[in-house]
């Protein structure tokens, strides 16, 4: 017997290592939050991505910056139309923002529907495919807590997965684990909340699924979060459907979608924390 | 020395698998340069130095990336000891076996994660056929050119025994 073991020895043990990582992984596999050790070692190489990024940010900016090097007074005429334009558009959205705030006031809402934005970068990325997972430059020192809405200015990208002092994975909607309840943004129509997914037969595409056969949609609408989910808040964009086809069974129908973020260039995103309400008399420094 | 050169190593190979060269591929075919890494080294010693390099590459993979923790240093740990294994078959000299075997273990490396998964129950983001076809091909020669770089130069480090005091096979 111990003539058989020691033959073997580096076999069992070999199998006995795979075992446990079966089972470990099986245990992590829905997880949420990360261990000390896990935290410890994130919060060490969040700095060493940043500096990774930051340097293939310069690089990639330099050789854009002389391939482009014609066109940037072009671009520069435009982006300064374009600040002008935006600056005025700020100015409008504050008064709108004020009045918005004021009308609340007036009709007794809750403020809670307001979101505070914290900007962060993408430092890192699974590169596997197999899971969809970004890593911002923002943690828990800067207010990211586990379960927050991430989005960009196109829309959602997804929800923060575990958090480090320095920074936080961030789940994509794209990743086959995570799910959105959604509804489309021109019916509104309670009845047609379905569930947002990643496509399988479509990497990088989404799928509305549990759609009532009568439901209210069509290409080229746009598809916002319900809210019902408890995680993502009501009305940020996901997607605009390209088209609708039934279920197998044919009780129900799918859309698919074409996500509104671009999740193969996300560099900067916001996380979506909810702020409290706005202090009180803060109107008249408006 | 040797095991702080080896975990450098692997930092390093993650830090630019997550950042450079996922940014230069945007397309979503990447290098696994922790792969080619793990290959390398364990052809340059044993299956059992192969599997705990493997090991710790992975599960880092696993906390850096924010995979189920075990995922991928499962599959790690069975490229390492495989690799360790050959490790005694090939001429460690000769660079052309390296980069020929890493393209068998890209292939392990692709096909595994959706048995894996089929084991404990994830759900697909792809189907088999379809990641192998978009995927793997590109990756493998990837990682053929990728091998052709760096084994050279840890090889040379071995020689100095800068990566691990002895082999337990001394290979040709």
């Amino acid at each position: 017997m111990l003539a058989f073991l020691k033959k073997w020895q580096k076999m069992i043990t070999l199998f006995f290592v795979l075992t446990l990582l079966l089972v470990l992984t099986q245990r992590t596999v829905a997880r949420q939050g990360i261990t000390v050790v896990e935290e410890a070692l994130l919060t060490v190489a969040a700095p060493v991505q940043g500096v990774f990024q930051r340097f293939t940010r310069s690089v990639e900016g330099l050789l854009t910056s002389v391939q482009g090097y014609r066109f940037l007074a072009a671009e520069n005429r435009r982006l300064e139309d374009e600040l002008a334009a935006a600056l005025v558009l700020a100015a409008r959205l504050t008064e709108l923002r004020h009045e918005n705030h004021r009308l609340r006031q007036m009709l007794n809402f809750e403020a809670s529907s307001e979101h505070e934005l914290i900007a962060a970068e993408v430092i890192a990325r699974d590169p596997s495919s197999w899971f969809q997972i970004i890593i911002i430059n923002k943690g828990s020192l800067h207010g990211v807590e586990q379960n927050l809405a991430v989005i960009t200015s196109e829309g959602l990208v997804g929800s923060v997965l575990s958090v480090s002092p320095v920074s936080a994975q961030v789940l994509l909607l794209t990743d086959s684990r995570r799910a959105v309840s959604a509804m489309v943004q021109r019916s509104r129509e309670p009845g047609i909340v379905g569930v947002v997914e990643a496509d399988a037969d479509m990497p990088g595409y989404l799928r509305m699924i549990n759609l009532p056969r009568d439901a209210n949609i069509q290409s080229g609408d746009t598809i916002i979060s319900s809210g019902l989910g408890g995680i993502y808040p009501q009305g940020f964009v996901l997607g605009y459907v390209l088209e609708i086809a039934e279920e197998e069974l044919g009780h129900l129908r799918f859309a698919l979608l074409r996500p509104a973020a671009n999740f193969n260039r996300l560099e900067e995103v916001f996380v979506v924390a909810p702020s409290a309400a706005p202090a009180r008399g803060s109107e008249g420094a408006y | 020395m040797g095991p702080i050169i080896i975990f450098l190593l692997l930092t390093l190979s993650l830090a630019l698998q997550g950042s450079f060269l996922v940014l230069i591929s945007p397309t979503g075919v990447h290098p696994d340069l922790v792969l080619v890494v793990v290959v390398a080294l364990a052809l340059l010693s044993d299956s059992k130095r192969g599997a705990l390099v493997g090991l710790v590459a992975g599960l880092m993979q696993d906390i850096v990336f924010g995979a189920p923790l075990g995922f991928f240093a499962f599959i790690k740990v069975l490229v390492g000891a495989m690799a360790g294994f050959l490790a005694e078959e090939i001429n460690r000299d000769f660079v052309l076996a390296p980069m020929l075997l890493v393209l068998f273990f890209s292939l392990f490396n692709d096909l595994m994660p959706f048995i894996l998964k089929e084991l404990i129950n994830i759900p697909h983001s792809f189907s088999l056929l379809q990641y192998l076809q978009q995927f793997s091909p590109g990756r493998m020669l990837m990682h053929f050119f990728i091998m052709g770089l760096i084994y050279p130069y840890l090889c040379r480090a071995q020689k100095r025994r800068l990566l691990f005091r002895q082999a337990e096979g001394s290979g040709k």
